[in-house]
């Protein structure tokens, strides 16, 4: 069986996760400090490439699971008990499904406030829903909890990681390792 | 007061399009009224008095329509109301009028000329049309808000109504 299953990630692979990892955590922080400012011209400014940024990442997780549809992942070491490996796969789907909600609602939430928005001022996207308070409400209040469930996630995922760097020392890590 | 002929608006619309940074933000005032008489074989004696409650404006968002009913932009305590009232209305093709009039926002008067078409179906006449504002022409968005590279100047109102005896 550990035959046909790849020892390492693919480049792509490695590449995407990174990439990815290090974007989710610029679009949080960022999401996180414009939400408080006062509104000014700067705030505008800076939702609109917080925007552009979440729509960037919404594509590129998009292209993440066709690769990973495509090319199969190692498979987790044997030390793992069936129970645990089980757990990883479903906070590894827990991931992507997030990182698909996230941009997807926050988008949502920007058409339901009549804001639209165009891709590096470039390419218009439809807005999703019409204008309409309550509905912008509802979705402004997913986007917050689906990222607070995204960092609650992550770090469980990154504690992870270090355990079995640090603890197991199964050599995990370098699987992920650009 | 309203005389003979008078009608006023049965239901409709006032949305407004706004840009703020390369991407287009829609509003709405909920409530207006008017006062208007139209007679496509006695222009001369059709008029269009239009009030809008600027304080009825709808953003779908608190925070954009607290900033927005503030002093920087419409400054609604002081100036509550828009009004636009006209002068003259020429047709300009099949069902198609200008309407010239005068328009007052935020303490300013402006002259303004604003399309319109009407159009007859079962249900009586509606009258509809597009124009764009330059919001700095009246001081809408002033201070750090005037220069218009985050939000642009232009700003096109879209008008739908229905019109009722
Ligand atoms: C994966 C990508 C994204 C991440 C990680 C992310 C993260 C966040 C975070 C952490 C906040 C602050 C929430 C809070 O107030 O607690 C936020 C707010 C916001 N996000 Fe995103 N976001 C992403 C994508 C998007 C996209 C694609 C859009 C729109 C097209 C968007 C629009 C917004 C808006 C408008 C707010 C402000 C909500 C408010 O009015 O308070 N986000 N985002
Ligand atoms: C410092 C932060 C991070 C570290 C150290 C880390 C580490 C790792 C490692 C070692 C793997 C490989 C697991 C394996 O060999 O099976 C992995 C996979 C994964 N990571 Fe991360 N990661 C980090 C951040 C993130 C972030 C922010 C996300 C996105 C939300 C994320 C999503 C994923 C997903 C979805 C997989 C599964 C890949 C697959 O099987 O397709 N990671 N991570």
């Amino acid at each position: 069986m550990s035959s046909h299953s790849p020892a390492k990630f693919t480049p792509v692979a490695i590449g995407l996760h990174w990439i990815m990892a290090a974007g989710l955590a610029l679009a949080f922080g960022v999401g996180q400090y414009m939400s408080g400012l006062e509104l000014s011209p700067w705030k505008l400014k800076i939702y609109t490439w917080h925007k552009w940024l979440g729509v960037t990442l919404f594509l590129l997780v998009w292209m993440r699971m066709a690769w990973r549809s495509t090319h199969r992942p190692p498979a987790l070491p044997a030390t793992m008990n069936r129970r645990l490996q089980k757990l990883t796969e479903i906070a590894h789907r827990a991931l992507y499904v997030l990182m698909v909600l996230i941009p997807l609602t926050g988008w949502l939430h920007s058409s339901a406030a009549g804001v639209s928005v165009v891709y590096f001022n470039l390419l218009p996207l439809p807005n999703l829903v019409p204008k309409d308070k309550a509905l912008s409400h509802l979705f402004e209040t997913l986007h917050q909890a689906l990222n607070w469930t995204l960092l609650v996630l992550v770090l469980g995922h990154v504690a992870a990681a270090f355990k079995h760097q640090f603890v197991d020392r199964d050599q995990l890590m370098a699987r992920m390792r650009p | 007061m309203s005389q003979s002929g008078a009608e006023t608006i049965g239901s409709g619309q006032i949305t407004f399009t706004g840009t703020q940074m390369g991407a287009s933000v829609q509003g709405n005032f909920r409530k207006f009224s008017a006062d208007l008489h139209f007679d496509p074989q006695d222009l001369p004696h059709s008029y269009a008095h239009i009030t809008i409650d600027l304080g009825s404006i709808d953003l779908a968002s608190e925070e954009s329509e607290d900033e927005i009913k503030g002093k920087h932009w419409l400054n609604i305590p002081s100036f509550p109301q828009a009004h636009f009232d006209s002068s003259d209305i020429r047709i300009v093709g099949p069902n198609q009028y200008l309407v010239w009039g005068l328009f007052q926002l935020k303490g300013v008067s402006k002259p303004l000329r604003i399309p319109l078409k009407m159009s007859y179906d079962r249900n009586g006449r509606s009258a509809q049309g597009r124009f764009t504002l330059k919001r700095n022409d009246f001081g809408v968005g002033d201070g750090t808000w005037s220069a218009t590279d985050t939000v642009a100047d232009e700003v096109t109102v879209d008008y739908h109504f229905t019109l009722v005896p």
